[in-house]
């Protein structure tokens, strides 16, 4: 640390004012003051809170005279594995954040008399404002709270916020993201490889691919995830071929070698007619898809038949506790049915021990009555009709096209195809996922140097959940029994955490599931369709505050929230529902920086430590391919009455009087908590300096520590590491070659699917099959759903009228899911305005805007067809980038608090003309399942 | 020993340019120029060539040229401008008069007014550690700064696609050789003026790059 | 971008210089009608030894003082016009010359237009310029015209340095802008002159225009055979009123026929009609080159 860098700055200030300058005049005493002051340049680690990558930045220092002075930059950490020394516009401007005039600095209490969405506060200390929200919270109920939380949460305090909300029963989580943002990706993808995690656990090894597909995915590469962009441009330079769908030419598709502008939507076609063409095309007398794989590895080889209601079921042996003890293949080597393990990574060997050669194809057999096929027969029944000249009249791209990308996709090896933020989303978002993750599968693009590879904080995550099963006979039940929640991975603890709490009334004291379960009961019980998956999504909370939501025949309704980062308001669709939500209720706390459009409806809002000025605990770097730990540093003092986020729930458990941080020994062992240590160390701290964070960081360095004698036989003290880790910013205990070539998955250990192979048949999708019936939404093999833009009219039979356009939405590299820090930032407002059409305003193509007599910068309004109360004004952008049936509104911007000086008109508030459509299984938004007309304004 | 003066050389590379803005947000704060008042020393110029369906958007970073033959450095009556031994082209800012000849004489844009509201914002924001306390023309210097303490420019370190590179001519790098071997040209080369910077414009297969910062010149890191 | 052209993967546009505008303009037009008045007086006086006194010493006075006002414009166009006796640093800059050239035309002509006009005008001083030398107050006149002119073509120099800018970076320029010049103060003495001397001038302005419109041809020439760039300028240029109109039509051929017919009928106030229009000719073609001022852009 302190890297002294002083000289040319100094110089060149003290020469410029002691000199006679313009029409300022410094005396000799001023002008000498500042020659002699000693101007010092310090970095200090931090990790990015900008967007949900978490990247890895230092921030530089001045110091005058020994004592800070004031921050100056921010750079990339090179230490940092994920995004190695690179920052981007977003993660740059992070200084002018900090100095924003508009951010938030002391507790503010909303005037007595004053409306919600006002704006009026009066600043109040910490206990005045925290007496408050408690003696309000006195007469509501622990299932009538909910805490709703931003990506903030998410992607750094989620394993914490788990524990909170268990020890004080509020039984209601809301991450909001996950509907708009990457839950519906990640459902589809990883029903396959079992990989859902709190955030972006898969990161492409782009630089050694040969080929790169995105569909759309603007918002996960170019658009701009620094660390996988990073990666993309070796990529590119390494010669890297890219292919990208997508209606207009995001960053990502300038960036194509083929930029194909497929018809919004339609892409689910286009992924079923590249499967089809996989499954039967052959090169050099070979298939296209990897048989070693796929035989071995995934559980395509598993049998499986049609069950009396035409459900596609598994074959399986099932224990008395529901978990699944073997499946059945059909074994090549000895002509018969045999038995493999219920939970493990490949069908080499059978239950008994036997070498296997499992078969992918069947001749017409029968077993216990039933006559079965393998999966992968069925797969190739499944995607019969899907003919890239079927996809070719739904997505407008020709036939030929389709065939090639597929032949190019299977036989250019490694390939990629995007993993990540798909940006516009529909109902069939899950399904096109799933087909696109078992393309992925059945080429072998997985944990293998130049494909999809697992961050090395989940392989081991793997490895330690791998020994407990192999402990309890290779088997698992759902929710998981004997293992500690928060340690399980992937898809698996989603399942554990939502069928074990969430949706399970009798995991509480007051017998109250989650809102979200209970709307579902609700309008299950009406016969009405909700979304079966409801894990931490809003369903159900603007009808709880209806009273339309009942569990045991009583109203069931949220009374009071705490809204940690989140922006509710602009990034949730349909504003005016959310605003009547947060209106009707009892209590509203804020814990955020920004006065962002939703802190207007804020009761009481304390104050969040902005992260450059907060000193962190320690985060695992699940984003990087090597298995490190990362922390941030106070680069300077906070300026005002700032908490962190922990200290905030340390303070509320302890006034609640709930036991936090017991909970969260019990369900988080992963930095080997002991239960009295934490509470005894925690409660030091606290005295000592008002904050639990350096206790919690000291036990965490000795599990690193830990860590790092096991893997690397390196003995590192407490303290050792923490001066390492806080002048680096990163510890690294394993690198990426090292873990894949321990600990690769499915290779070497299982994916956290339901299987532990690769999953082709879901087993997820076939719970849910079976519980609710069944849907093509889940069906659990791969199904088309086509999107609904005018009803039920099929796509290829859509006719637009002369001003009516498909639309479709995106993220641009200036502006992330960050509330309104990056909204109101001058320097990326600057960027922006620079070229206000591109970032700001709504793309329309330029041909089609002439005929309709649309200019440059015209004012527009957006109507949507389909719900035509729902309309939003905007500028319109003339562009040739773009279909001419389409048009495109970047997402995010439109705030409308009066409170954000910068970049607070800007841009068009694409919420606004999104209808609240959940889809049925885990509520992503049909967010561009409609048209739009377009009138001048 | 002889003193080695270094042959410094840009390379940006339109390949893997995304346009996503960090050389910009970088630059602003390094060289606490006047982003409120839209300009910028170094700029992605955002282009669309052809028409639907076979439109192209191309991304297009550029920024002082540092010409050998100095276009700019003719202009300047005052002697404001000037030529460090490594051939960097700077301003004095106390010298400079603002006459805006050179602004004229550069082919590339690279020069800009700082003017004298531009001063009074930097000197709010920047407080003591403001660069800019006099009006002046500013333009890009590689980081001059930087440089001197053996660190890349601060757009070149950011650069999330390392579509950005910096190198020495005098050391064998990936850098050096893209320039040598001609794979990277200069921009309006026929106007003579000997620019420092090159583009890769064709796609092709290097040898040996897999990432940025594992092939660079040994440049210093901070933490 | 104003405008783009693609050529075998290479892209160039053309983007209008925001640096220098109308005021430019006045410089550049008063830097080259006064110095050019400079020029002529110091021709006519000491060449043609036509004695009026009075006229030329008033006019080279006049002319000084438009140099002088047209400087102004650059001082306030500056960001710091204060350190403006910084421009005598750095000698390859036109500037640095250019300014040289003023001042000593503003000494030499300032001197000599004094002592002319001291026999007939009483002011302080008067009686001391009376006696100088005759020789130097001749030697003061010729270095008086030269500087003059060299102010009028320093007006074109200083375009000219501009690389990317194809209208301006072309040895034309500086004699286009000398030809404009003198044929603008040819107009002054059109106008200002007694009745022979203004018939002199307007047989060289005749001469003048026939030059400038040959060159304007020229230019024509070069822009269209030239580029892409130069292609582009000529598109502006024609599509432009105030250029074709105002500038080509008005200020250029419309004086140089009218010149010619008042030649022949002796009409004094086709004349005065015809140096007015060649005045604000010469004021705008600076406007319209500082206007078709576009930077050819390789991006």
């Amino acid at each position: 640390m302190n890297v002294t860098r002083r000289g040319f700055l100094k110089g060149m200030a003290a020469t410029s004012v002691a000199t006679l300058v313009g029409k300022k005049l410094l005396t000799p005493e001023q002008a000498k003051a500042i020659q002699t002051k000693n101007i010092q340049y310090t970095y200090k680690p931090n990790i990015c809170n900008f967007c949900a990558n978490a990247c890895g930045i230092k921030v530089r220092v001045a110091y005058v005279d020994g004592k800070p002075n004031r921050l100056m930059k921010i750079e990339g950490n090179i230490h940092h594995p994920y995004n190695r020394g690179v920052a981007c516009a977003r993660g740059q401007s992070g200084i002018s954040y900090i100095y924003d005039k508009d951010r938030i600095k002391k507790p503010l209490i909303r005037i007595e008399g004053s409306k919600r969405g006002e704006w009026k506060f009066r600043e109040a200390t910490w206990q005045e404002a925290f007496d408050y929200m408690m003696n309000k919270l006195k007469n509501i109920k622990p299932y009538e709270m909910a805490l709703m939380g931003g990506w903030q949460g998410c992607a750094f305090y989620g394993t914490y916020l788990l524990p909170f909300v268990l020890a004080a029963q509020i039984p209601t989580l809301f991450g909001s993201p996950i509907q708009h943002c990457v839950g519906s990706e990640h459902l589809g993808l990883h029903t396959v490889f079992g990989n859902y995690n709190t955030h972006d656990e898969v990161v492409c090894d782009y630089d050694r691919a040969k080929y790169i597909l995105a569909v759309r995915s603007n918002g996960s590469l170019a658009g701009i995830s620094t660390g996988r962009a990073h990666r993309f441009g070796a990529g590119i330079k390494n010669g890297a071929k890219v292919v990208v769908l997508d209606p207009r030419a995001s960053e990502l598709a300038a960036k194509a070698d083929e930029w194909i502008p497929i018809r919004p939507g339609t892409d689910n076609a286009f992924a079923l007619a590249m499967l089809h063409v996989i499954l039967r095309e052959q090169k050099d007398g070979k298939p296209l898809y990897d048989e070693e794989t796929l035989r071995y590895f995934t559980n395509a080889p598993f049998l499986a038949y049609k069950d009396e209601k035409g459900n596609l079921q598994l074959l399986s042996d099932v224990d008395k506790d529901g978990a699944v003890e073997a499946w059945y293949v059909y074994d090549e080597a000895s002509n018969s049915v045999q038995k493999v393990f219920g939970f493990y990574n490949t069908n080499k060997i059978s239950k008994d021990g036997k070498n296997l050669k499992p078969a992918l194809f069947t001749n017409n057999l029968n077993v216990n009555g039933k006559s079965v096929k393998t999966v992968f027969e069925y797969l190739i029944d499944y995607t019969k009709d899907y003919t890239p000249e079927w996809a070719s009249k739904i997505t407008d791209v020709p036939a030929s096209t389709i065939k090639r990308v597929a032949v190019e996709f299977a036989t250019m090896k490694p390939a990629i195809i995007e993993p990540g933020i798909y940006d516009s989303r529909y109902e069939n978002t899950i399904q096109l996922r799933k087909t696109l993750a078992i393309i992925q599968a059945i080429t072998s693009g997985y944990d293998k140097p130049g494909t999809w590879v697992t961050g090395g904080s989940y392989k081991m995550l793997i490895k330690d959940f791998f020994e407990f099963t192999k402990k309890n006979g290779n088997k698992i039940t759902i929710p998981i029994k004997g293992y500690p929640d928060v340690d399980i991975p992937g898809m698996l603890r989603v399942l554990d955490v939502g069928f074990k709490y969430f949706f399970n009334p009798k995991a509480w004291t007051h017998g109250y599931p989650s809102i979200q379960w209970a709307y579902l009961q609700t309008e299950l019980s009406k016969g009405k369709e909700a979304t079966v998956f409801p894990f931490i999504t809003d369903n159900g909370f603007y009808e709880s505050t209806k009273k339309e939501v009942f569990w045991n025949g009583q109203p069931y309704q949220i009374k009071a929230v705490f809204i940690y980062a989140l922006n509710l308001i602009r990034g949730d669709v349909e504003t005016q529902r959310w605003k009547e939500f947060l209106t009707n209720l009892d209590l509203v706390v804020g814990f955020d920086t920004m006065p962002s459009d939703t802190m207007l409806y804020a009761d009481v809002i304390f104050p969040d430590i902005p992260y450059i000025l907060k000193k962190d605990i320690v985060f695992d770097i699940n984003t990087s391919h090597d298995y490190s730990f990362g922390t941030r540093e106070a680069a300077m003092e906070k300026d005002g009455d700032e908490m962190h986020a922990l200290d905030f729930m340390y303070m509320l458990s302890k006034a609640m009087n709930v036991p936090w941080l017991d909970k969260m020994a019990e369900i988080y062992q992963y930095w080997k908590w002991d239960k009295e240590e934490l509470n005894q160390k925690c409660e030091e701290s606290w005295n000592k300096y008002h904050t639990i964070v350096p206790a919690i960081r000291e036990l965490q360095l000795r599990m690193v520590a830990g860590e790092l004698k096991e893997y690397k036989g390196v003995t590192k003290s407490v303290k050792e590491l923490d001066e390492e880790i806080s002048r680096k910013g990163v510890i690294n205990v394993m690198d990426r070659e090292e873990l894949m070539a321990k600990y690769s998955v499915p290779w070497h250990q299982p994916v956290p699917t339901p299987s532990g192979r690769m999953e082709i048949y879901s087993n997820v999708f076939a719970t849910l099959q079976n519980m609710f019936g069944y849907k093509p939404n889940y069906d659990p093999l791969i199904a088309y759903i086509p999107p609904k833009w005018k009803g039920d009219i099929a796509p290829e039979d859509v006719k637009l009228e002369e001003n009516e356009f498909f639309i479709t939405h995106g993220k641009i590299p200036l502006q992330s899911h960050t509330c309104a820090a990056t909204v109101d930032n001058p320097i990326l407002v600057s960027i922006g305005k620079w070229r206000e059409g591109v970032y700001y305003g709504i793309w329309i193509n330029e041909s089609k805007a002439k005929k309709l007599g649309i200019k440059e910068g015209d004012e527009i309004i957006v109507v949507n067809a389909m719900y035509p109360n729902l309309k939003v004004k905007g500028k319109a952008h003339l562009t040739k980038l773009i279909r001419p049936d389409t048009i495109f509104i970047p997402a995010a911007f439109g705030a409308s608090s009066k409170k954000l000086t910068y970049g607070g008109s800007l841009g068009t508030p694409l919420n606004e003309l999104i209808p609240y459509r959940p889809e049925p299984v885990i509520g992503g938004y049909r967010a561009n399942e409609f048209t739009v007309k377009i009138v001048k304004a | 020993m002889e003193k080695v003066i270094p042959k410094w050389v840009f390379v940006v590379d339109l390949n893997s340019c995304v346009g996503c803005n960090a050389c910009m947000a970088a630059c602003a704060q390094e060289n606490q120029t006047p982003y409120w008042s839209n300009k910028w020393r170094t700029k992605v110029e955002q282009l669309e060539i052809g028409e639907f369906p076979e439109a192209k958007r191309v991304f297009f970073p550029h920024l002082c040229m540092q010409c050998q033959n100095t276009p700019c450095y003719y202009a300047c009556p005052t002697g404001a401008t000037y030529k460090t031994e490594e051939g960097i082209v700077l301003v004095n800012h106390e010298r400079c008069i603002g006459c805006e000849a050179c602004v004229i004489a550069c082919p590339y844009g690279a020069r800009y007014p700082y003017e004298s509201d531009d001063v009074d914002e930097c000197e709010k924001l920047y407080g003591e550690e403001a660069r800019h306390t006099t009006p002046h023309i500013d333009k890009c210097t590689w980081c001059y700064h930087r440089l001197k303490e053996g660190l890349e420019p601060a757009c070149v370190e950011t650069c999330p696609t390392n579509c950005r590179m910096f190198g020495d001519l005098n050391v064998d790098s990936y850098v050096s050789r893209l320039v040598l071997e001609g794979k990277a040209i200069p921009l309006s080369p026929q106007l003579g003026t000997e620019p420092k910077v090159f583009y890769v414009t064709s796609k092709e297969t290097p040898v040996g790059v897999v990432s940025h910062h594992l092939n660079e010149p040994p440049y210093k890191q901070t933490i | 971008m104003d405008g783009l052209t693609m050529y075998f993967g290479n892209y160039q546009h053309f983007v209008h210089q925001a640096a220098w505008g109308w005021m430019i303009a006045v410089y550049l037009f008063l830097g080259g009608l006064g110095g050019s008045m400079g020029a002529l007086s110091s021709y006519f006086y000491l060449i043609r030894k036509e004695k009026h006194p009075l006229l030329f010493g008033l006019s080279t006075l006049l002319g000084i003082g438009l140099v002088n006002f047209g400087g102004i414009f650059l001082l306030i166009h500056m960001l710091k016009p204060w350190f403006a006796f910084f421009v005598w640093t750095h000698p390859t800059s036109w500037i640095f010359w250019g300014a040289s050239f003023i001042m000593i035309y503003t000494i030499a002509g300032a001197v000599w237009g004094l002592s002319l006009i001291s026999s007939s005008i009483n002011f302080p001083f008067s009686q001391k310029l009376k006696t100088l030398n005759p020789s130097l107050v001749d030697k003061l006149g010729y270095i008086s015209g030269i500087m003059g002119l060299l102010t009028a073509v320093y007006t074109g120099l200083l375009l000219s340095t501009a690389p990317a800018i194809t209208l301006w970076s072309n040895p034309g320029l500086p004699v286009l802008f000398m030809v404009s010049a003198l044929s603008t103060a040819t107009a002054y003495f059109m106008l200002v002159s007694p009745s022979h001397i203004a018939h002199e001038n307007e047989k060289l302005d005749i001469a003048l225009l026939a030059l400038e419109i040959i060159i304007i041809s020229a230019f024509f020439n070069y822009l269209f055979i030239s580029s892409a760039a130069g292609k582009y300028i000529i598109s502006k240029m024609l599509s432009s009123i105030g250029f074709m109109g105002f500038f080509v039509i008005l200020g250029l051929i419309t004086p140089f026929i009218l010149e010619i017919y008042a030649i022949k009928k002796h009409s004094k106030s086709l004349v005065i009609l015809a140096s007015i229009l060649v005045l604000m000719g010469g004021f705008l073609l600076r406007f319209y080159i500082l206007k078709f001022g576009y930077y050819t852009y390789p991006w």
